[in-house]
């Protein structure tokens, strides 16, 4: 029988893949694919207490959201392609223009 | 054992893996297919869940535009399998801060939740559309209204960042931040003697 803590530990569990994802990874769009799998594991909790409670404003949540996620995509990849024209690389590590 | 049990092992498996396999892989566009097959997988897991309509959303909005949108980018940029991990000390904090995230976020959240998944709350139509409209035209429209406005600032910030610029990119490009100074301190000079 699944149960909450099922659901909730597949998300949490996901989200720490995602963390790692952000901590290791040198590709600023792999960064970038790893935010949404974060934020893809918080909706999957979001759903899974709403159904708990029995309501449905963990699936509301979820839709803003999925809005937030989807305009922070599209604005992070503007930022990728801006930097990716000025350095023509994209490794996060070698980016360190505003280093003082 | 029963059917419900199964689907859900086999798309938390199907999840896990193929987010592994996104910050795994050595080229973007596999990490892209499989962050699609993970949307997917959590899809399923939304069906699950009696979120019909937020399953539908998620593979309309997550997997088709947003993922889209990076593969465009990848294509427009060229990207290649050219990157590398991490080999600092710095990664190996990364990789124990993230056990350390898993360990307490699984623990703590499923400890105490043994309670199995209730019934569907009351009548849902067509996946739960009927209930999650007159929430979010009523308790959260000020949210509602906020995204609206986000998404349009999300579009103008879009475009102005991926705008060229001219003549200075291409010079910032050669010669780095310090050189693009001069020529630009160059040009008002001329500016300044041409009108005198």
């Amino acid at each position: 029988m699944v149960t909450l803590g099922h659901y909730l530990a597949l998300s949490g569990t996901l989200f720490a893949i995602g963390v790692l994802g952000v901590l290791v990874r040198r590709n600023a769009i792999v960064v970038l694919m790893s935010i949404e799998l974060m934020l893809n594991a918080a909706n999957l909790a979001l759903v899974a207490c709403g159904r708990f409670r029995g309501s449905f404003d963990g699936q509301v949540a979820v839709l803003i959201v999925l809005t937030v996620a989807a305009a922070e995509a599209a604005i992070g990849l503007a930022i990728v392609i801006a930097v990716f024209r000025l350095l023509e690389h994209l490794d996060v590590d070698r980016t360190t223009i505003l280093k003082g | 054992m029963n059917g419900g049990t199964v689907t859900f092992a086999v798309a938390a498996i199907l999840a896990l893996g193929a987010a592994l396999a996104v910050i795994w892989s050595r080229s973007p566009v596999y990490s892209v297919i499989f962050l699609i097959l993970n949307f997917f997988a959590t899809a399923v897991l939304f069906l699950l869940l009696g979120a019909e309509f937020l399953a539908a959303v998620q593979i309309l909005v997550y997997a088709g535009a947003i993922m889209v949108l990076f593969l465009f980018v990848i294509m427009l940029l060229n990207l290649r399998r050219v990157e590398h991990w991490r080999r600092s000390a710095l990664a190996y904090g990364g990789y124990l801060l993230a056990l350390a995230v898993a360990f307490e976020l699984v623990w703590r959240l499923a400890r105490g939740a043994s309670a199995a998944v209730p019934a569907r709350p009351g009548p849902a139509p067509v996946g739960g559309i009927q209930e999650i409209g007159q929430l979010l035209y009523t308790k959260y429209l000020f949210l509602f209204e906020a995204t609206s406005v986000l998404l349009f600032v999300a579009v103008i910030g879009a475009v102005v960042l991926a705008k060229q610029t001219g003549p200075a990119v291409a010079r910032r490009a050669r010669g780095g931040v310090a050189r693009a100074e001069a020529p630009a301190a160059a040009r008002t000079e001329d500016r300044a003697e041409e009108r005198v």
